[in-house]
């Protein structure tokens, strides 16, 4: 069975049938239009009858006749199109005729002599309608029509005006909403200077390479490169990129524009993009008037991006790394290679680098306009280069150079769009990271020397030692906080206890001045000791900073340590060496409390196993090489399982998780060993926090010494005497915990101590 | 197909009865939409126009005449005969076949302090004073009928009745004379015919007074 089409026009021989509706539609609307006049006209005399109101419409709106007559034809010219064939076929005819005449001309004629017609139809139309309504001849009319478009003038200009009020109304709240959220500093307004900045040298000298381009261009330019436009400063809270950008201020001779980062939250659509076109503008002048202008936008980040992902160019960043640290993997890998791996772990994981910050900023068409003012269009500007010039035939003049230098800062890189950060925007991206040592002692020898203090250089290196993540905001703090201190005290100049003590305070908070019963502190202490004892005696590559068993807020006791150096590479004793830190806690507790151990080790046995999965599936550091990351990506399976083909080969390649196990439980037994071979250094470490609460490194290292340290005297634990009696209060210790009391013996006390 | 031929007759038979509806109006309406003023002519009557009433008005010498001739808004009269004259409708004598008188008058300030129906009874003969004191009147005067009028606007008082003019012929008025509720204008309509040919008419020609309405400025 074939299917039916429709059949097409070409091959009809009479035209299609209308509806119904389609042919009485005009006379319909003509109809209604009559009879609507013919009330009219009842309603304009009370005489009038319905019949009377029906012949004075019919002999006053004879145009209405006509077009009814009109339409009559037209319906009948198409109802004959519809029966006869021969009829539909002679105006088929004809229109084919007229299709081919027109088509003779070429579209452009076509067009203008249609809007010839157009106007002449249109001229011919007001003038009907001008001559009605002036009861004039048409042509006379249309010579009438000027004069009461004159008269009509301030009518009009009245009408005008209204508009334009509303308008400038609109324009006069746009601007008034555009402004604010921009400063401006000249020379010598700000005496912040580069060597206020500490810490920060290498990129403070790259800032300083772009302000000597800034200020004497024609070094680069005559050589044929161009100014850098653009510096995003990138990197942790509180390291200095608003103070680097201060002294950037200070420093250069050029004006200096602070653009605030809230400057582009907006309530309406479209301000931002006003906003950012003044800001621009504004710029524009000033690089014109000063031969070059610093704009400066803190907290770039709140500008937001449009929601592209973006392989992040911060790889070395730790938590948005794709090789991970220190050894960036894929500087070993071809481009193709290194894209792969990327694609793989975005897609994989749905680990999309700024997929939290996406959207943000000013509001739609803010961050394009910014894109566009910093790398656009090189647009001829002003009315008289655009037009007046134009107007006399000349070409606008091309847009001078404008040197404008955008320094970005943000903690936060991967909010940052992806097109706001290419080469051409923004030209060089400096990490301002934790300052290096030499930087920290740099800062504390800065804000110590603000303030009266006894600290020697050694100590001030020490200082620096143990806080390897002070950023210069929290150098300050810390100085800040041990003047307090030291004026509570009824002091002036801060000493070293000060300046440790309000380090304490930083890092763990203030104490909660909370009571153990003695059975507990006991406990506390010993946990604490294991910790501090295994630390001691197997992690070479940290120090102890600080033990204490003053509870916090979320902890009962801690052993901080830190690294003695700035060291990038870890290796596996040191991943070793952490865990039997870790698991130092469960073992001591199981071997000094008869087996028993508290819920107090969770903390402990989380941070143990989370480095023993990483040193098993990704570092290399296990029984087997295959990274387990890569494995659960592309879903090849994690070698073991019961697919070995012997026993041995079997045992090797266990399952990951039972591999973790046995590594976790075979460093328990070694840290028991150790723990075992120093228990009573071990319990000193415990007295000697049961009697002190919080003591630090030095002291720790005292104790385990037998020697004076800076708060504890570690003499006494090497007197057998003392470390009997200290055994025998932890049995008694011990007993108390089983029996849920009060211990029979009271911790001993040492004269010496 | 053959529905479509009844459609298309239908359509054209429609058209056809609306264009015929159109052929003339059965009566004249005479009308001032600026002041509201309408009344309704038999068909086929012969209109005078204002201009002419205007310029026979002109001539009078009777005071105040010019004045009453500036203030005047509408005047229009229509007749039964082509023969008469605009002079013939403005005095007394009995026209050939009737004649109807429309005017729209703004009062001075003198005759809206004084207005008041007796006046308007007294609009071209001193009805009143005949009816007061029939010695002094007319001999062939007789009162047909005197009632008020209200309109939306405007009221005031219709008379009927017969008179003999200067050559003695008995001619009948119906005259309607309404002033505004403000007092400031006044509309007049007189329909006047020898009593023989008012009495043959009567119907026509009391239809033309009752048709007299006052809308008031639109």
């Amino acid at each position: 069975m074939t299917i039916q089409s429709r059949p097409r026009d070409t091959d009809r021989k009479t035209r299609i049938q209308l509806s119904v509706y389609d042919r009485i539609k005009f006379l319909l609307l003509f109809g209604i239009t009559f009879f609507v006049l013919a009330w009219a006209s009842m309603a304009d005399n009370p005489l009038l009858s319905f019949s009377d109101a029906l012949s004075k419409t019919a002999n006053e709106k004879v145009w209405l006749l006509v077009l009814v007559g009109i339409e009559i034809v037209r319906q009948m010219h198409f109802a004959l199109a519809e029966i006869l064939a021969p009829y539909h076929g002679i105006w088929l005819k004809y229109f084919a005729l007229v299709e081919r005449l027109l088509n003779k001309l070429s579209d452009w004629n076509r067009f203008r002599l249609g809007r010839v017609v157009k106007w002449l139809v249109f001229v011919a139309m007001l003038s009907i309608v001008l001559g009605a309504v002036y009861k004039e001849t048409p042509v006379r009319a249309l010579f009438l029509a000027p004069k009461a478009l004159w008269t009509a003038l301030p009518m009009l200009g009245q009408l005008l005006f209204a508009v334009f009020f509303v308008i400038i109304q609109f324009a006069a709240i746009f601007w008034f909403l555009s402004r604010g959220g921009v400063d401006t500093y000249f020379p010598d307004d700000i005496r912040t200077r580069f060597s206020d900045v500490w810490g920060q040298d290498h990129v403070l000298n790259r800032i300083r390479e772009n302000l000597l381009f800034l200020e004497t261009p024609e070094l680069i330019e005559k050589h044929g490169g161009y100014v850098p436009g653009g510096i995003l400063l990138w990197g942790p809270p509180g390291t200095g990129k608003t103070l680097m950008a201060e002294s950037m201020a200070g420093e250069t001779g050029k004006p200096f524009v602070f653009v605030d980062p809230g400057a582009f939250t907006n309530m309406f659509m479209g301000v931002g993009v006003l906003k950012v076109k003044g800001l621009f503008r504004k710029l524009r002048k000033l690089a014109l008037r000063y031969g070059g202008v610093v704009v400066f936008f803190d907290e770039a980040d709140s500008l937001g991006n449009r929601g592209i992902s973006r392989p992040s160019m911060h790889s070395s960043d730790k938590n948005t790394s794709v090789f991970g640290t220190p050894c960036n993997g894929g500087n070993y890998l071809s481009d193709p290679g290194k894209s792969l791996v990327t694609n793989e772990i975005i897609s994989g994981n749905k680990f999309v680098m700024g997929g939290a910050a996406v959207g943000g900023g000013g509001g739609s068409g803010t961050l394009q306009a910014l894109l566009t003012e910093l790398s656009g269009l090189k647009k001829p500007r002003g009315f008289i280069n655009r037009v007046v010039r134009r107007a006399l035939g000349m070409r606008p003049k091309n847009p001078p150079k404008y040197r404008i230098l955008v320094v970005m800062a943000t903690n936060m890189p991967e909010a940052l769009d992806e097109a706001l950060l290419r080469p051409g925007r923004i030209d060089r991206m400096y990490r301002v990271g934790y300052p290096s040592k030499a930087g920290r002692i740099r800062t504390y020898e800065g804000y110590l020397a603000k303030v009266s203090h006894s600290l020697t250089t050694e100590e001030i290196d020490k200082l620096a030692t143990i806080t390897p993540y002070a950023t210069g905001a929290i150098i300050k703090d810390t100085i800040n906080e041990a003047l307090i201190m030291a004026i509570r005290d009824g002091r002036t100049s801060i000493t070293w206890t000060d300046v440790i003590k309000a380090k304490q305070l930083k890092d763990l908070g203030p104490a909660e001045d909370v009571e153990y019963i003695e059975r507990e502190r006991h406990a506390v202490a010993v946990h604490e000791a294991c910790h501090g004892v295994m630390a001691h005696l197997v992690r070479q590559h940290m120090a102890i900073d600080l033990a204490t068993i003053e509870k916090g807020s979320d902890y009962l006791g801690m052993v901080a340590s830190i690294p003695p150096d700035d060291q990038f590479t870890r290796w596996r004793t040191e991943y070793e060496a952490d865990i039997l830190v870790s698991v130092a806690s469960l073992a001591g507790e199981r071997m000094f409390f008869d087996g028993d151990n508290s819920s107090g080790v969770s903390g402990d046995l989380e941070s143990a196993t989370t480095i023993a999965s990483f040193m098993e599936g990704h570092w290399g550091m296990g029984s087997t090489i295959s990274s387990h990351a890569s494995n659960r990506r592309n879903e090849v399976g994690a070698p073991g399982g019961n697919r070995g083909k012997d026993d041995a080969t079997k045992d090797l390649r266990m399952a990951l998780g039972d591999r973790i196990e046995n590594n976790l439980a075979s460093l328990l037994v070694k840290a028991e060993e150790i723990l075992n071979e120093n228990k009573f250094k071990v319990l000193a470490l415990a007295h000697a926090l049961e009697t002190h609460k919080t003591i630090s490194g030095d002291d720790v290292i005292a104790v385990m010494n037998g020697e004076k340290g800076p708060l504890v005297d570690g003499r006494p634990y090497s007197i057998q005497a003392n470390l009997d009696a200290i055994w025998n209060y932890h049995l008694a210790a011990v007993v108390a915990h089983k029996k849920h009391e009060r211990p029979d013996l009271t911790i001993p006390v040492f004269e010496a101590s | 197909m053959h529905a479509l031929s009844k459609r298309i007759s239908a359509t054209v038979l429609a058209c056809a009865l609306l264009v015929l509806t159109g052929c003339s109006q059965s009566q004249i309406y005479a009308a001032d939409k600026a002041s509201g003023a309408y009344v309704a002519i038999p068909k086929g009557w012969n209109k005078i126009a204002k201009s002419d009433l205007d310029k026979a008005e002109s001539k009078s010498t009777a005071g105040g005449a010019a004045e009453k001739l500036a203030s005047v808004i509408w005047q229009e009269a229509y007749t039964t005969s082509p023969k008469v004259k605009a002079e013939e409708i403005l005095n007394l004598q009995a026209p050939e076949g009737a004649a109807v008188y429309a005017r729209v008058r703004d009062l001075n300030f003198e005759e809206i302090n004084s207005v008041s129906y007796n006046t308007l009874r007294n609009l071209i003969l001193p009805l009143t004073t005949w009816l007061a004191d029939p010695a002094k009147a007319n001999p062939k005067f007789v009162l047909i009928d005197d009632y008020e009028r209200t309109e939306k606007v405007a009221r005031g008082i219709r008379t009927i009745y017969t008179f003999a003019d200067a050559a003695g012929v008995s001619t009948t008025v119906d005259q309607t004379a309404l002033i505004s509720d403000d007092h400031s204008r006044i509309y007049i309509l007189i329909v006047r015919a020898k009593t023989e040919y008012y009495n043959k008419h009567v119907d026509e020609l009391l239809a033309i007074g009752d048709s007299f309405t006052v809308r008031g400025d639109k």
